[in-house]
């Protein structure tokens, strides 16, 4: 999150502020390129670069706060993974590399494995076997930072919807875990 | 149905007797990250070290961000600034350079923006465009005629466009224009009147060889200028006399021109300086407009990378 200074550096983005852009795609794009690895993971760069240039377009009609912003992009970025799977749905589906697939997490230091950006990506391979309305919910959630409101509002769910899936997506990642732990 | 059936029903077809339950509150608490790994129910710890590393702080990506950069960049042009203008300015700004390198014409040609006589976009894109000029003049070290033929390739281009067109006029100027180098004069005059536009450039280019010719012929055409300027329009033919006129009319490439070449030779003359004042200024305008702290090399050196990615803010 920016913070505070939120509104001012929008405002100086908008007013064509390079600097200030920059501060908003530091604070979102990880975000945002994890969330398309997720739910289109075939395309998740292109399909960044997209979102970016759409943000960017728009940038000086968006009204609104931080968390209005940070909708917004994630509504760009899920209209534009739809798109990208249209466009895709001639070829054939990319199945997740079971090679990425984590064999445990790291469980004596957790912190040293979760900065680690190779656990990042094989976290994001483990949530994206999830069905795909768990796997875009717990993603939202998690990484995209959105609370149940904003992500029912924004994948046109209603909210206790949203929290099942979510529930959903947790206790499969668990049974997942304790396959591969083997227990 | 309500959740709790929904999550019984999955429960009983995927026989998940190996997963423990979750209540709905830690469930959000493990989505909002704010569930410690030691806090978390059995069988849940992995979980919550997978949502953090999901979630986990990314290393900057310096070539990503460039890449954004630039897209705010080609975004935010059209809506800003015409990209016409750009063009313009890029022609003008190569125009301002021949000028500058030629000597006293370049501040006839700011004198000329400072005085009005370019067109609206043309005032605007000198303006923009002159305190970048002479950081790239010293870098060429250019100071004489000869680097001034290369450095004015662009203008020079422009201006036998323009006298090219100039002489098609009342014949065929409507096929001139498709040609393709036509097309970008058309570009490059923009919503200026081309015949505005080529008049400045023409004069420009005249003023500057005027100014190379020497400061004999520079300082007499100086002061015919100014008296030019000086007087009514119906009492000029008293005031210089029908021979100096001529002359003058022939320096300026017609008597619609008179104006924009003498806006462009003596503009940047005081009123009050004495002849050869336009002589004199020359040796300054060659160094004068220096860019401060002195990197003028540095930033001005065309194919080189822009300025280091300045500093994060926090």
């Amino acid at each position: 999150m920016v913070g505070p200074s939120f509104g001012e550096i929008l405002a100086a983005a908008r007013a064509g502020d390079e600097q200030a852009f920059a501060v908003l795609w530091r604070d979102l794009n990880p975000a945002v390129l994890r969330y398309l690895r997720v739910v289109s993971p075939s395309s998740a760069e292109d399909v960044t670069a997209e979102v970016w240039l759409e943000v960017c377009r728009g940038l000086g009609r968006f009204r609104g706060d931080e968390p209005g912003f940070r909708s917004w992009v994630f509504t760009v970025a899920r209209m534009r993974a739809i798109d990208a799977a249209r466009q895709a749905a001639c070829r054939p589906v990319r199945p997740v590399p079971t090679e990425l697939l984590p064999e445990r997490p790291a469980r004596d230091d957790p912190a040293e494995a979760a900065l680690e950006a190779q656990a990042t990506a094989e976290a994001l391979a483990l949530i994206a076997e999830l069905p795909p309305d768990q796997a875009e919910v717990v993603t939202l959630r998690v990484v995209a930072g959105l609370d149940v409101a904003q992500v029912a509002e924004l994948v046109g769910r209603r909210p206790g919807t949203v929290r099942v899936l979510a529930h959903r997506g947790l206790r499969r990642l668990a049974q997942r875990l304790a396959e591969r732990a083997g227990v | 149905m309500a959740p709790g059936d929904a999550l019984d029903d999955e429960m009983r077809r995927h026989s998940w007797n190996s997963v423990p339950p979750l209540d709905a509150e830690t469930a959000e608490r493990m989505l909002d990250g704010a569930l410690d790994p030691q806090d978390a129910p059995p069988g849940y710890r992995d979980v919550v070290w997978v949502l953090a590393a999901a979630s986990a702080p990314s290393p900057a990506d310096p070539s990503a961000e460039a890449a954004a950069r630039a897209t705010f960049r080609s975004a935010r042009r059209p809506v800003d600034t015409p990209r016409r203008t750009s063009v313009l300015s890029k022609l003008l700004g190569a125009k301002v350079l021949a000028a500058l390198a030629l000597g006293t014409a370049s501040v006839g040609t700011a004198a000329a923006a400072a005085t009005g006589t370019l067109p609206d976009p043309a005032q605007a894109a000198v303006h923009r465009v002159i305190p970048a000029a002479p950081s790239a003049d010293q870098a060429e070290g250019a100071g004489d005629a000869g680097s001034a033929a290369k450095a004015g390739g662009p203008a020079a281009d422009a201006v036998g466009l323009c006298r090219a067109y100039a002489a098609g006029r009342g014949g065929e100027q409507g096929g001139k224009l498709d040609a393709t180098a036509f097309e970008q004069l058309t570009e490059a005059a923009g919503s200026v009147d081309i015949d505005a536009y080529c008049a400045n450039v023409t004069a420009g280019a005249r003023a500057g060889s005027a100014a190379r010719a020497g400061g004999k012929t520079d300082a007499d055409l100086a002061g015919q200028c100014r008296s030019w300027l000086a007087a009514e329009e119906q009492d000029r033919t008293a005031t210089l006399g029908q021979a100096a006129l001529d002359r003058l009319t022939a320096a300026a490439g017609g008597a619609d021109s008179i104006a924009a070449y003498c806006a462009a030779l003596v503009g940047q003359a005081p009123a009050d300086q004495g002849p050869g004042g336009a002589t004199s200024t020359r040796p300054t305008t060659a160094k004068a407009p220096e860019s401060p702290g002195g990197d003028a090399p540095g930033r001005d050196a065309g194919p080189s990378r822009p300025a280091p990615t300045p500093t994060p803010r926090g």
